[in-house]
């Protein structure tokens, strides 16, 4: 006698019940560690995924002539002249900061040692923005830790592997950020929180809390800066500019604005994580 | 073929794709869409495993797929093992012509219970976007089924049989 696909299914389906029941009572510990171990099985593969990448991009540097290469140093050490100029203003202003802050016994800012990492793949969605990098708890890497290029916020770090980490960027749903607006006077926190990008659409986040008083200079864009409160990103940093209308919420209270990423955030392949010299509140909070 | 090994050897058949999707992904970030394959790559060792066979390969791939994005632990991979308890059930269907069929609507299908799975994560609940976000990406999924599905079951069908798993026939 043939069986029916309802007689058929209620074996498979009832063993599929007792599975989902164990995975329910398994404990969290051993949830997380079979996670982690398949995220350590892909590992290998990306990185040499990532690593050919590189290699064909060796190769067509290798193949530019050298010209270009005589042209690309001379930039170069134009660059580098301006930099230095930078960076001696720079270290007479932290002198001084120093010298401020003995003064008035303020503690110390958060100190960051900065970890460069590539990118081994991107994923994007309307769901999730993510990057991999290929730098992980080997390098010192922890959860939370702010990512930037630049002066430009890229996102922070979701999970840390061995050899990899994740980082949500800053236009995924689920990033937070306090910010301050440039033209600002009173230097008052507004939020940048990531939303969902729509296939086709260029990656945004939302700014709220925008006092209703604050009005955007005329001509050029707003840029959104990061306040260093939290003591998540450092004072300072670019996420963005601000663009298109502010609209005013129905109650009056604040307007709502869209953030415009600094960088293209979805070309980016190199990356600086930050990561904080001390423990940082956050990261026991995570 | 030791049988308990079956579904190692089915599971390193599928990785390879999976690893493609990703990096098809990648090249598709931009326009914010995701090249999925989960779904795709389990319809030829449906057809070569046995059902509990199936189902610890799609739990595999459920986990490998969700190790790295923000979803709960376990929650895709227990619906995709749902999915081949269904799909194995009625493998004859697995079999219908045209043969991109069957690797379009399973992973299609796939993709509709990966994407909502990380919303407990992600927090993602305006639903007016969705209405425009959900079957793009469904119907990404289920081209990018369709289009790899030759080069993926050729794949997989050689590599099954050569190791001692050919294909199941029902009575």
């Amino acid at each position: 006698m043939t069986e029916t696909p309802v007689q058929r299914l209620r074996a498979p389906l009832a063993v599929l019940g007792l599975v989902f029941a164990a995975w329910l009572l398994l404990p969290a510990a051993a949830r997380l560690f079979t996670r982690e171990a398949f995220a350590e099985f892909q590992a290998p593969a990306l990185g040499l995924a990532s690593r050919s990448r590189e290699l064909v991009r060796y190769w067509e540097l290798t193949a530019r002539g050298s010209d270009e290469l005589a042209a690309a140093g001379r930039d170069l050490a134009r660059a580098q002249a301006g930099t230095e100029l930078r960076l001696r203003a720079l270290e007479s202003a932290a002198d001084e900061n120093r010298r401020l802050r003995a003064m008035l016994a303020a503690p110390p800012p958060a100190e960051f040692r900065t970890v460069v990492a590539r990118v081994a793949v991107r994923e994007s969605s309307s769901w999730w923005t993510r990057l991999t990098i290929r730098r992980g708890r080997t390098d010192g890497i922890r959860p939370g830790c702010p990512v930037v290029f630049g002066d430009c916020v890229v996102g922070r770090i979701a999970a840390v592997h061995v050899d990899t980490s994740e980082v949500e960027l800053v236009t995924s749903p689920g990033f937070r950020c306090s910010a301050f607006l440039e033209g600002d006077s009173g230097n008052r926190p507004v939020l940048v929180s990531g939303e969902p990008d729509l296939p086709f659409t260029s990656p945004s986040a939302r700014v709220t809390y925008i006092p209703v008083d604050f009005s955007p200079a005329a001509g050029q864009p707003t840029r959104v800066i990061t306040t260093g409160l939290g003591g998540l990103y450092p004072r300072g940093l670019r996420l963005g500019t601000l663009t298109g209308e502010l609209e005013e919420t129905p109650a009056g209270a604040y307007r709502i604005g869209t953030l415009q990423p600094s960088r293209d955030l979805l070309n980016v392949r190199e990356v600086s994580v930050l990561v904080p010299t001390e423990p940082q509140p956050y990261e026991e909070l995570r | 073929m030791n049988p308990a090994l079956g579904w190692l050897v089915a599971l390193a058949t599928c990785y390879p794709w999976l690893l493609a999707g990703d990096l098809l992904g990648d090249l598709t970030a931009s326009w914010h869409l995701v090249v999925f394959l989960p779904g795709a790559v389990l319809v030829t060792p449906f057809l070569h495993l046995r059902t509990w066979q199936a189902v610890m390969l799609a739990g595999c791939v459920g986990l490998a797929y969700e190790a790295r994005r923000p979803i709960p632990p376990g929650l895709f991979a227990l619906g995709l093992m749902l999915l081949s308890v269904l799909a194995v059930t009625w493998r004859d269907r697995l079999r219908s012509k045209p043969a991109w069929l069957a690797p379009a609507t399973l992973n299609a299908l796939a993709c509709a219970l990966a994407m909502p799975a990380s919303l407990p994560v992600t927090r993602t609940w305006a639903w007016s976007e969705w209405l425009w976000a959900l079957p793009v990406q469904l119907l990404l999924a289920g081209f990018a089924g369709a289009a790899l599905h030759r080069p993926i079951a050729t794949f997989q069908s050689r590599l099954l049989e050569r190791s001692g798993l050919p294909e199941i026939r029902e009575p």
